[in-house]
């Protein structure tokens, strides 16, 4: 009886519901598991009072095991010579050497930076000035209605922004082309223009993303402490120096975040946009690491090679991850983790 | 509001200014996909030369919707959008809450190993060759299951409900053992009620389709 007591405290003490002043063996229980989880019985007796939790983990390890740590240890091929016959060969450096030897990985490499670097300095602000802007808004009704109309883009696909951009952009009857016209422009065909494609993708990123992103800023900004608004009123000060003293301090951490995150996608640029607004016109200056993986890897069958690009940009973001999230946690005490 | 009274002229220049830019944007998000619904109504003898600035259908047909709606193909894509999707939802949430549901409490021995573990799949991706791959070796290639099973249990989501758990109050835990039976289980099912009270539905499906746990006031 004494046993089954405290079998029970026991497996119920791991999910905190065993309040520490329970008597008998369930409050020694309670009391062991309190610090922190270090048991006299080492691993096995510790297992046998948490197994129920590592049962429900089960799926979930088994599936990152095999979703997400597999394919680390498949990103070994980019040190051998891949075969269609295994086994695999292994090489060592020599795909990097031929990746860093071709002008074409400079290219991609280029195209990347350039586009990443665009959506950081013109994408990346967009959001902020949009969640200040609706959080100046003092009816809840307009704000909920401009929130709605320009959530809607996010849930639409890139393969449906490409065709309401082409659309959008067309030089014969697209709005863009016949608003220039109507100003006394030459209309110009903005997907096949070398020069404006990346602009293209920069615009309909934030056509696409703004609204919606602008909803962590704004979620931040509700969480701000009324109390300042109102000391900031008692001191005097004007909407600007509201958003500036108050607002902006507030939502630091979420930029902080966030650009954390836009960093380690840097070498990124989103493959999925690029492929559906790329063109035979267009390909070459729009052409990122994530398409020539793509194309080397699985349409051309250069599996050695492509992953070795993969690795690169995996090792770069790796890097970019880290260095922001240390930087942060230096200046701002916030990190991502 | 006690601002009323004290706003100058400036300010509401000011706040015209703001609404509409805030009015501009709208009108930028929206024209485009109106313009285009309003080519998809439009006689279809009218297409061509379809204003891009215009709204409104030229004449009116619903022909184009019903074409697509009887195409084999379009109705094949709408149904395997749908099962794969739900399944793909149902697959990842069991196995990420149920993951996040051990990882939250605190003293679970390895949680920080575990935690770790999780981190460096958000931060080292190698890329999808190597996915390819093992889609291959799985023998999943050309069937919807690589599609419902790829990544389905992802870091980020993990992390997002580790905090929302952690967040639960601690009394709402201790409560079942004041009543006996359910004393002996792992509490979650103690919580699901209270979680179905905090979390609806909406809120659980802009998290399985975005990743965003924040909502707005």
């Amino acid at each position: 009886m004494a046993g089954r007591n405290e079998h029970r405290a026991v497996v119920a003490g791991p999910g905190g519901n065993v309040p520490v002043t329970d008597g008998g063996t369930g409050g020694q229980a309670g009391a062991l598991l309190a610090d922190g989880g270090r048991h006299a019985g080492g691993f096995p007796a510790a297992f046998r009072q948490w197994w129920p939790y590592y049962a429900m983990m089960a799926p979930g390890l088994i599936f990152f095991f095999i979703w997400h740590y597999v394919p680390i240890w498949e990103a070994k091929m980019a040190f051998e010579n891949v075969r269609i016959i295994p086994p695999n060969i292994w090489v060592g450096w020599k795909n990097f050497e031929v990746l860093f030897a071709s002008p074409i990985f400079y290219q991609v490499l280029a195209n990347t930076l350039i586009i990443s670097g665009m959506k950081i300095l013109f994408v990346f602000p967009v959001p902020i000035i949009v969640a200040l802007l609706l959080n100046e808004l003092r009816s809840g009704k307009l704000r909920g209605a401009v929130q709605s109309a320009i959530y809607l883009p996010h849930f639409l696909s890139w393969v449906v922004i490409a065709g309401v951009f082409i659309a959008l952009l067309s030089p014969t009857d697209g709005a863009v082309n016949q608003i220039q016209t109507a100003m006394g422009f030459e209309p110009i065909n903005y997907m096949t223009n070398t020069g404006t494609i990346r602009w293209v993708l920069v615009v309909s990123e934030i056509w696409r993303s703004a609204g919606w992103d602008s909803l962590l800023y704004l979620a931040a900004i509700f969480a701000i402490d009324p109390q300042l608004y109102e000391a900031a009123e008692m001191d005097g000060a004007n909407r600007w120096q509201k958003i500036w003293h108050v607002t902006i301090p507030g939502i630091v951490p979420t930029i902080a975040t966030l650009f954390i995150l836009n960093m380690g996608m840097f070498l990124s640029a989103d493959l999925n946009q690029v492929i559906n607004m790329q063109n035979a016109v267009n390909a070459s200056t729009i052409d990122i690491i994530d398409t020539y993986v793509y194309r080397m890897g699985l349409s051309t069958g250069e599996y050695a090679l492509a992953t070795a690009a993969g690795l690169f940009k995996a090792v770069i973001g790796m890097a970019l991850v880290l260095i922001s999230h240390f930087v942060s946690k230096r200046l701002t005490g916030k990190g991502v983790w | 509001m006690a601002g009323q009274s004290r706003r100058t002229p400036l300010e509401r220049v000011e706040y015209v200014l703001i609404v509409s830019t805030l009015l501009l944007l709208v009108v930028f998000t929206l024209q485009p996909l109106l313009n285009l619904l309003a080519l998809s109504l439009s006689d279809p003898s009218k297409v061509a030369g379809f204003s891009g600035l215009s709204i409104f259908p030229d004449g009116f047909s619903p022909d184009v919707w019903l074409l697509l709606l009887q195409h084999p193909n379009v109705q094949r894509g709408i149904f395997n959008s749908v099962w794969m999707t739900a399944t793909s939802v149902c697959i990842g949430v069991f196995g990420t809450a149920l993951m996040a549901w051990g990882m939250s409490r605190p003293g679970l021995p390895g949680r920080r190993v575990i935690f770790i573990m999780v981190l460096i799949t958000i931060v080292f991706e190698p890329g999808i060759i190597p996915d390819y791959f093992l889609m291959k070796r799985l023998g999943l290639l050309n069937t919807p299951w690589s599609v419902i099973m790829y990544k389905a249990v992802s870091a980020w989501y993990l992390i997002i409900l580790i905090r929302f758990f952690e967040e639960i109050p601690k009394e709402l835990l201790k409560r079942p053992s004041w009543t006996g039976p359910i004393r002996s289980r792992p509490s979650s099912w103690s919580c699901c009620r209270w979680l179905s009270r905090r979390w609806p539905p909406s809120r659980c499906s802009t998290w399985c389709c975005t990743g965003t746990s924040s909502s707005g006031r």
